[in-house]
């Protein structure tokens, strides 16, 4: 134990170093870039309006989280120069779609929401959604990005889970990724011959299994599972893998038994995969996304342009119109910096803005955007679902717009609807035509959200983990907070 | 505008300390993240958190221990787990000039397993392994930098080294494997 423990450490040391750069080695792109993200870093906390950029410094964990629950898989990092990989293989396949690999923001539609929140029973989410969706997980993992030249996904993302009680040892993965329409077949054989840029152990068996796939079981799912000694202890890792119409549903897991392993990873597979056929998800289906012509839905049809990105570019930058982690209180403390951009839902926390298969989705969809926006989250303890925390979101909307769009938001018509259904309060003393009180549950969790017309802003707090009376008490005094900042430092708060 | 408003210049003292410290930088950058894309960003971030308040950085005792502890802290708060989970190889963390030593025969290859290995750690984790094995810190350093007791920490490396230490295969034996990616793609499923 003691060699092997030597042996690690040299290879980590040597590892590491090698990663060093050599003194001769170019870093001025980074040296710009970093004096540059420090200049719109600091533009932004000085409440300068009118930065063109749309980057996200410092982008959260939570963007990922919210960005593909209510507007997709979508990356907020700002691109950063001078990150270019070569490809080590040789092509197996053209690649149609590669202004869309994952990362660059682009990604062609949205999953619907619900999948992401699929696992089998005894799984546990770690960390956030990755906006790269790693097909191969605990068996390997995916290299979209270095193996550029190979087919590439126009759409997905991926989650890690563990096993509940394992002690850290047990883990699973979730992967889904949507190839160009008509493609998802070829991309199965792909994963099969392992010509995808997803690795896979070299010691997994194909084992039987039929997924809910809609091709017949001979192509359309397939289960590898592998055991090995690791350290003492027996090991087995399963891959199960399910295509529905032009989509690969992935999921692996490693565990202390091959049971498990294969448990974990077919159910998984299956439920998502099943969710999406229960759908109607038009990519699991083989078909183009939505009846739109319009980017982003068209982009999934074979030899469709670049599709623009998810995420708008914001018009204009909203300061830090932030209470202080003192003016929360009740313990309340910010993880990570706040969200901008155009992408924002009217009231983050219970509103659902992803209207795939929703009858009127046009409509929905046709709706406008914010122009500008930002969102942040604050929580108490460890942010369970039961703990106090508190949604913040500012949106800035074209001029002489923001009063149609607020009475949208009062009778739930507009782009981004409630969930939950919402019951509207009184709010004693304000005008009712410009402001907002409303509660509702799910999941045992009752929110209360405050939102608040100023000139061509909506800003909305809500809070949940609370008692009734002071969960309503703090939505509405800390919307009175972020109002006032709002006034002070937004312009189009005074409709400009 | 400038960093520091208007048309004033950015201090010397803090662009004398990027160009000196950059290099470290990236590499601590590197060896958290596992590849060259999330490293540029991590370094970026961190650099623009310090820069934003250089007068006052400039003032602490050890300028290196307070932006490493940016960084690590960064890295840590949740923000890049996304990269936890991506596989890299020595040719990619390497690529671009990036510190591409000579390595004789299999060296790579076992780099390669380390660095998907590393992979699968956590990000805490990962950081105490490379303010070790990097940076070469004391424990209680490490636990400076993380906020945390040094018994926190050697727990930590002690539980990131049994998963390291329980999956990587014999170590040298790695050249006379074929690359996973070619087994992968011959193999008869």
């Amino acid at each position: 134990m003691r060699d092997t423990d030597e042996a690690v450490e040299g290879l980590l040391r040597d590892t590491f170093g090698a990663a060093r750069p050599a003194s001769g080695d170019d870093l001025t792109g980074l040296r710009d870039a970093s004096w540059a993200r420090a200049d719109r870093l600091r533009r932004r906390r000085a409440g300068v309006v009118g930065a063109t950029t749309a980057g996200v410094v410092g982008a959260t964990a939570l963007a990922v989280v919210v960005g593909t629950g209510l507007w997709g898989p979508q990356r907020a990092l700002d691109p950063v120069p001078a990150a270019t990989t070569k490809a080590t293989t040789k092509p197996a396949v053209s690649n149609a779609s590669a202004n869309l690999v994952p990362g660059s923001g682009s990604f062609a539609y949205r999953f619907p929401d619900g999948l992401s929140g699929v696992m089998a029973n005894g799984l546990v989410p770690v960390g956030n959604i990755s906006s790269s969706p790693d097909l191969s997980g605990q068996a390997g993992g995916c290299r979209w990005e270095e193996l550029k030249d190979r087919r590439q996904p126009i759409a997905g993302w991926s989650r890690l889970f563990e096993v509940e009680g394992s002690g850290g040892t047990g883990a699973a993965n979730l992967g889904v990724a949507g190839f160009t329409t008509g493609t998802g077949e070829a991309a199965m054989e792909d994963l099969r011959r392992g010509a995808l840029p997803c690795l896979t152990a070299p010691d997994l068996d194909a084992r039987t299994w039929n997924g809910p796939g809609d091709a017949g079981p001979s192509d359309s799912s397939l289960l590898w599972t592998g055991t090995a000694n690791m350290g003492g202890t027996t090991r087995t890792t399963s891959l199960a893998v399910v295509r529905v119409g032009d989509v690969l549903v992935a999921s692996s897991a490693l565990t202390d038994t091959a049971e498990g392993a294969r448990r974990v990873a077919t159910e998984t597979a299956t439920a998502a995969a099943t969710l999406l056929l229960d759908k109607k998800f038009p990519p699991a289906l083989g078909e183009p996304l939505g009846a739109s012509r319009s980017a982003p839905n068209a982009a999934s049809k074979p030899g469709a342009p670049k599709a623009t990105p998810v995420a708008p570019e914001a018009a204009y930058e909203i300061a830090d119109v932030y209470p202080s982690e003192e003016e929360l209180g009740n313990g309340l403390k910010y993880p990570g910096d706040p969200i901008t951009g155009a992408n924002m839902p009217t009231a983050s926390g219970v509103q659902m803005c992803d209207n795939t298969g929703e009858p009127d989705q046009d409509a929905r969809d046709a709706k406008p955007d914010p122009v500008a926006g930002t969102q942040n989250m604050a929580w108490a303890g460890a942010g369970n679902l039961d703990d106090p925390a508190v949604n913040i979101s500012v949106t800035g909307w074209v001029p002489g717009t923001g009063a149609e769009r607020f009475g949208e938001l009062q009778r739930n018509e507009g782009g981004c609807r409630w969930m939950p259904d919402q019951q509207r309060l009184a709010w004693a003393g304000v005008d009712p035509a410009t402001t907002w009180l409303s509660t509702g549950t799910e999941n045992g969790i009752t929110s209360y959200l405050a939102s608040r017309l100023v000139g061509d802003v909506i800003v909305s707090v809500v809070v949940n983990g609370l008692p009734r009376d002071q969960a309503i008490a703090e939505a509405t005094r800390l919307n009175g907070i972020v109002t006032s900042k709002v006034k002070a430092n937004v312009p189009a708060a005074k409709g400009r | 505008m400038g960093l520091f408003g208007g048309a004033a210049p950015r201090p010397e003292s803090a662009e004398r300390y990027v160009e000196a410290a950059l290099p470290r930088l990236m590499g601590a950058a590197l060896s958290l993240t596992g590849n060259r894309h999330d490293a540029e960003d991590l370094v970026q971030d961190t650099l623009a958190k310090v820069l934003l308040h250089w007068r006052r950085v400039e003032q602490a005792d050890s300028v290196d221990a307070y932006v490493r502890k940016v960084m690590v802290n960064t890295f840590v708060s949740g923000k890049r787990r996304r990269s936890s989970r991506e596989v890299v190889s020595h040719d990619l963390v390497t690529s671009d000039g990036a510190g591409a030593v000579a390595s004789p025969a299999g060296a790579t290859e076992d780099r390669d397993q380390m660095w998907q290995l590393l992979a699968t750690l956590s990000p805490r984790q990962r950081a105490v392994l490379v303010l070790r094995y990097y940076d070469d810190l004391p424990d209680a350093a490490i636990a400076e930098v993380l906020g945390c007791s040094p018994v926190s920490v050697r727990v930590t490396a002690h539980k990131g080294m049994a998963r390291l230490r329980e999956r990587l295969p014999a170590l040298g034996e790695s050249d006379a494997c074929p690359a996973p990616t070619d087994v992968a793609a011959t193999t008869s499923r």
